[in-house]
């Protein structure tokens, strides 16, 4: 726990306590059960087509997804909340819609190469390490964040994509990138140390991943 | 509290299965916190009450809702009154209304609310929403949140207490924001309520803003009383201990050293601290009861404070 009187200030700005936010990832898996395995199937699915050429499902499975948490998770569950979060669900549409434009455009077209090893390392914090990381640090099986339906996971994941692709297409990134700052912050000031880092290494890694800087384009246009 | 009927729906048989259900409230009598008069002659409230921003914002979670109840439940044994919600709070006003219902609307209630809207025509709309979420008639308390479209806000607010659409108005404000413009508002307006952060470390509004409610015969509000926790929160788990002398002024907890030194301002009617907690929620309202530090222990309040 993180514990930190300096967070206080921080925590002014935040509308729920760290309870009633640990809870709502408990609350999304008993409003989509049993359907969260079929979303984590659709995000294996579109990694799958990614991987084998197949660009327009591959983006049509993805942005299934983001339209599914938009309205499980944002307008569901975080906006009663937060009367913010409604505008987080139409942001998270919006991405749906991006998703799909570049996957139709062929922009999720696998390339291998050190870039697309660190877009891996992204799909797998996403998949793996981030949701097993909760019931491993005192967070509830039953909060078990799953990729495709809770809205960290599937930033992560939607993150890595281009990383594995040629040409790169940034624009599916700025939206996730958003989301895993606010979702930071809130961990952040919720005290669990492991939420709270995912924006920070995320965005380390894509800075990484386009060179020296996470500003600068790097890659191919696109 | 309120001289009118303001339970929706529930009838007397409602309470009565309330009651039955909480059976604590029934002895809420006997626990009566001390009060201060509500300016202009219009009655007295308990000088602790509640905030709900954060704690009560728990959505649909049904586990949460029934923690909350229990909350509101101890708060209202405890002799609690005056509960403080706004439309910014998320689903705060709606969860304070399913508990309200569940404990059949106790009569202490002083039901304070804000009208918190860019848009300075929605004032009486947004109220009747609130109001609908609460499950009241009206209000006890509408006050201008954080100074929003103020203008046309406290213009409306005067025309609904003239017609008898709420019982009292006021203005918010917090962490000593904009104050200047809050002073100015107290002197030109005819306000019954302000609601400012005042606590033992926070004492900026001591030197016009408390004066000039009091000159003028306004009730203070004090929210943010434990600095947002981070003021008790960080003595408790310094485990810092109480100075000898605070059993003077029947401190046993540091939530009464806290919230005496608040209430006991002469300018100050009530402190609203917010707790997702029925332990804390019973420590904060014992604060209320017993004696009160006068100026000289005030000053020793600070100074101890300064040294824990
Ligand atoms: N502009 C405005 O109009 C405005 C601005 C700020 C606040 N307000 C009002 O004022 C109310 C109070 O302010 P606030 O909620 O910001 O801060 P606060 O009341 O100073 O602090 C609330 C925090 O204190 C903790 N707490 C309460 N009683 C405790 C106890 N006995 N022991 C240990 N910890 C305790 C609570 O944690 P636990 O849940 O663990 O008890 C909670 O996290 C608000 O809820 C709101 O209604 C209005």
């Amino acid at each position: 726990m993180l514990g930190s009187l300096d967070t206080y200030a921080l925590r002014d700005f935040v509308p729920v306590t760290p309870e009633v936010w640990a809870r709502l990832f408990e609350r999304l898996n008993e409003q989509v059960w049993p359907w969260q395995g079929l979303f984590l199937l659709l995000m294996l699915f579109a990694l799958w087509r990614l991987y084998r050429g197949g660009s327009p499902t591959a983006g049509l499975a993805l942005a299934a997804c983001w339209c599914w948490s938009a309205v499980q998770f944002q307008f569901l569950l975080h906006t009663p909340l937060n009367w913010a979060a409604s505008l987080m669900g139409w942001a998270f549409m919006v991405q749906a819609v991006l998703v799909l434009l570049v996957g139709l455009g062929g922009g999720w077209r696998f390339s291998g190469g050190l870039r697309a090893k660190l877009g891996v390392v992204l799909v797998l914090a996403g998949i793996v390490v981030l949701p097993v990381a909760g019931p491993l640090t005192g967070r509830s099986w039953a909060a078990f964040e799953v990729a495709g339906t809770a809205p960290t996971p599937t930033a992560l994941v939607t993150l890595g994509m281009p990383l594995m692709a040629r040409p790169i297409s940034w624009v599916t990134g700025v939206i996730p990138v958003l989301w895993l700052v606010y979702s930071s912050v809130i961990w952040w000031v919720s005290g669990w140390l492991p939420g709270a880092v995912v924006a920070p290494l995320a965005i380390a890694t894509l800075g990484v991943a386009t060179g020296a800087s996470p500003w600068s384009r790097g890659g191919e246009p696109s | 509290m309120a001289e009118y009927s303001r339970r929706r729906v529930l009838g007397g048989l409602g309470a009565a299965l309330a009651v039955a259900a909480w059976p604590g409230l029934a002895a809420a009598a006997g626990k009566a916190l001390n009060r201060a008069a509500l300016p202009g002659g219009g009655g007295s409230i308990p000088v602790i009450g509640m905030g709900t921003w954060r704690t009560f914002n728990v959505g649909e979670d049904p586990e949460l809702r029934q923690a909350r109840t229990q909350v509101l439940a101890a708060f209202f044994e405890e002799g609690g009154g005056l509960i403080d919600s706004s439309p910014m709070y998320g689903s705060a006003q709606s969860v304070l209304g399913h508990g309200l219902e569940k404990l059949g609307y106790p009569d202490s209630l002083f039901a304070a609310d804000k009208v918190w809207t860019r848009d300075g025509g929605a004032t009486r709309k947004q109220a009747a929403e609130s109001a609908a979420s609460w499950g009241l008639e009206r209000f006890d308390l509408l006050q201008v949140h954080n100074l929003l479209a103020w203008e046309a806000h406290l213009e409306t607010l005067m025309a609904m207490k003239e017609a008898g659409e709420v019982g009292a108005i006021g203005i918010t404000t917090s962490h000593g924001r904009r104050l200047d413009q809050f002073e100015r508002i107290m002197e030109r307006h005819e306000l019954d309520f302000i609601q400012l952060t005042y606590n033992i470390r926070d004492r900026w509004a001591e030197d016009r803003i408390l004066p000039l409610a009091r000159e003028k015969g306004i009730a203070v509000i004090a929210n943010r009383p434990y600095q947002g926790g981070s003021l008790i929160k960080g003595l408790k788990d310094r485990g810092a201990p109480l100075p000898d002398w605070a059993g003077e002024i029947d401190c046993r907890t540091w939530a009464d050293f806290l919230l005496k030194f608040i209430v006991s301002h002469p300018a100050v009617t009530c402190a609203i601290p917010a707790t997702t907690s029925v332990e804390h929620v019973r420590e904060n309202m014992a604060a209320g009861r017993g004696a009160m530090p006068d100026a000289a222990q005030r000053q020793r309040m600070i100074e101890t404070l300064a040294a824990a």
